[in-house]
């Protein structure tokens, strides 16, 4: 039976959210377009996908529990947090996990933000900025050359 | 306090951009397997930075092997955050030294303070002999 872990020995060594992400055969992340800011055309607006790597330091051959936070400005910084994630780590200690967040509803323009939470513990924190593309900054369709 | 914040600190061993301009950051580098030591490894450190409009922070990056020794210090000129406070940085690192198997750090330093660490695990190949020499 593994031990559990205890929050302050966990250490997040990657929060990269981004556009997409990709997984190696030999578990190497690659990172789409990481997320500073996010441009909108209207408000609300539900954005399909958040993709969420991870890597988590913890105690060789420990498990331990996470949570994902999404903070949005002007909102109770508890207001939506995700269910446990349940992760075991192997001897060398290390855990990469692929995670995503589906559907995420954006309200307003400004900083949100994404944590890592154990127990109360905020073992990292990632802000993004949401945005209002003007209009004129929207993509348009091309028309082919020698049309 | 210089006020700033790395919000993203990535080795990895590669960066491009996209058609549109974005990052893709190639093979994240957090666990590295090589046959011997000493050994090296090309790889690319990619960080975005928050902090004052226009600022020019003094950034240095480190590179330490796990018995504390510096490995890696590059000079770091140009560091300029823009008119909305963010500076995406991109540095490529060519053979950093792996003296030994053990825990890297890659740190980003502001006025000699740490403001990033990332740690990577460099193991050697399974099954492998650790050869030592003396004389």
């Amino acid at each position: 039976m593994t031990r559990e872990a205890q929050p302050d020995e966990l250490s997040v060594e990657l929060l990269a959210p981004c556009e997409g992400a990709s997984l190696s055969t030999d578990h190497r992340f690659t990172l789409r377009a990481p997320f500073g800011r996010i441009g909108v055309q209207t408000l609300p607006v539900i954005h399909a996908t958040i993709s969420l790597p991870l890597e988590i330091w913890g105690p060789s051959n420990s498990s331990a529990a996470f949570r994902i936070r999404f903070e949005r400005p002007g909102e109770p910084v508890d207001a939506e947090v995700g269910p446990p994630v349940r992760i075991s780590f192997d001897a060398s200690g290390i855990c990469g996990i692929a995670a995503s967040l589906d559907r995420v509803l954006l309200r307003a323009e400004g900083v949100h933000a994404i944590a890592i939470l154990a127990g109360d513990r905020v073992l990292a924190r990632r802000r993004i900025v949401v945005w209002r593309v003007p209009e004129w900054e929207w993509p348009k369709d091309r028309v082919p050359e020698g049309a | 306090m210089n006020g700033l914040v790395v919000e993203l600190f990535v080795l990895c061993e590669r960066f491009a951009a996209d058609e549109q301009g974005r990052a893709v950051l190639e093979r994240v580098v957090g666990n590295l397997v090589k046959d011997t030591f000493p050994a090296a490894q090309t790889m690319a450190l990619y960080a975005e930075v928050w902090g004052t409009p226009f600022g020019t922070p003094r950034v240095q990056i480190r590179v330490r092997a796990p018995d504390g020794q510096v490995v890696f210090s590059p000079a770091v000129d140009g560091f300029a955050l823009d008119d909305e406070g963010v500076a995406l940085f991109g540095m490529p690192i060519e053979n950093l030294p792996l003296p030994a198997p053990g825990v890297y750090a890659a740190e980003l330093h502001v006025d000699g303070e740490v403001l990033a660490r990332r740690r990577f695990l460099v193991s050697r190949t399974p099954g492998k002999t650790a050869w030592t020499a003396s004389s």
